[in-house]
């Protein structure tokens, strides 16, 4: 299961990938430039990942909604792919903040 | 006993009621043909036992246990009316991706030896339906759907994937769609009619006649 579930997103969501990356890695460079105790650049970072994972869904359901079966056939449902990305991509956006932050603090 | 229990589907698309009370079962070792007009509900009726499709109402149980999406319990496999596998997979990958009981059957097809190299999109229309069709097939799931899979196929592949039927159904339970209703009459164990959206089991093929599915 969990190989299958690693292939799915490898061969079809790299793009997926790269894109949430991006968008947490330039937030990180931003709140290490400006600081952390900007309120307004929180709500802009959960602002643009919301965007990016709207972008993604919407990519997906329009242009490759045929392969769903092939999922499915894994077993796996859209619910299950996209919760999995999107959690593991937040998680680790708040981890990267949270040792920046404590680094900045220690020097 | 393995067993695939259909009972009380019903749905309608807007106001227009396309299954009312289907009820079905499909043990392991048996061929079920599904036949219907266009329209009656047949890739419906597939698409909530699959649970691609939420119905109205739908008690579906697998080997006794009830369930609400099939593919979830991944002991059902469905193959669409279209190609469903994305072209840039190279056929070796999705043998492994797809099988595992049954592998090495499925590698010692020629077809596929012959291909195992290749992406699928880069083989004919028939060699990849044939190659969807035998990965679902071949798949660990013990019951199979399968949505006009002789549509659009020369009849050597359609005589193929018949013998791939006869050689499975023993230990798995099929349930087949087709317009071609001598081909599903032939490789069906029973068949059952889809008709004002309620089921009938067919017992000879002057009853395909009395519902009107063949011409008098």
């Amino acid at each position: 299961m969990y190989l299958k579930l690693k292939s799915i997103y490898f061969q079809h969501f790299k793009f997926a990938i790269a894109l949430n990356l991006s968008i947490s890695l330039f937030f990180l460079m931003l709140f290490i430039s400006k600081g952390f105790d900007h309120y307004a650049l929180y709500m802009l970072t959960l602002f643009f990942k919301a965007g990016g994972y709207i972008i993604i869904v919407a990519i997906e359901k329009i242009f490759s909604a045929k392969r769903s079966f092939h999922y499915k056939n894994m077993g796996f449902a859209y619910r299950k792919i996209f919760g999995i990305l999107f959690s593991i991509d937040f998680v680790f956006l708040i981890i990267a903040i949270l040792i920046c932050y404590y680094a900045g603090t220690l020097y | 006993m393995q067993e695939l229990y259909i009972d009380s589907v019903a749905h309608r698309y807007g106001s227009r009621l396309i299954l009312s009370s289907v009820y079905m079962s499909c043990k392991i070792g048996e061929v079920i043909g599904l036949l219907g007009r266009n329209g009656c509900g047949k890739s419906t009726l597939l698409r909530i036992i699959f649970g691609t499709l939420k119905p109205d109402y739908s008690h579906i149980k697998v080997n006794g246990k009830l369930i609400r999406k099939g593919y979830i319990t991944r002991q059902i496999s469905y193959l669409p009316q279209d190609f469903f596998i994305p072209d840039h997979l190279k056929i070796s990958y999705l043998v492994t991706l797809y099988t595992n009981k049954h592998k090495h059957e499925l590698i010692k097809e020629p077809l596929i030896q012959e291909h195992l190299n290749m992406k699928i999109g880069d083989l004919s229309g028939g060699q990849k339906r044939l190659i969807e069709c035998l990965l679902i097939m071949y798949s660990d799931s013990d019951f199979i759907l399968l949505d006009e899979p002789f549509s659009q196929l020369a009849p050597v592949i359609v005589d193929e994937i018949k013998q791939h039927i006869h050689k499975l159904k023993a230990i798995k339970g099929f349930i087949i769609t087709d317009h071609y209703y001598r081909q599903i009459i032939e490789t069906s164990s029973s068949i059952v009619l889809l008709h004002n959206g309620c089921n009938y089991n067919i017992n000879h093929i002057d009853d395909l006649k009395l519902y009107g599915y063949l011409p008098i």
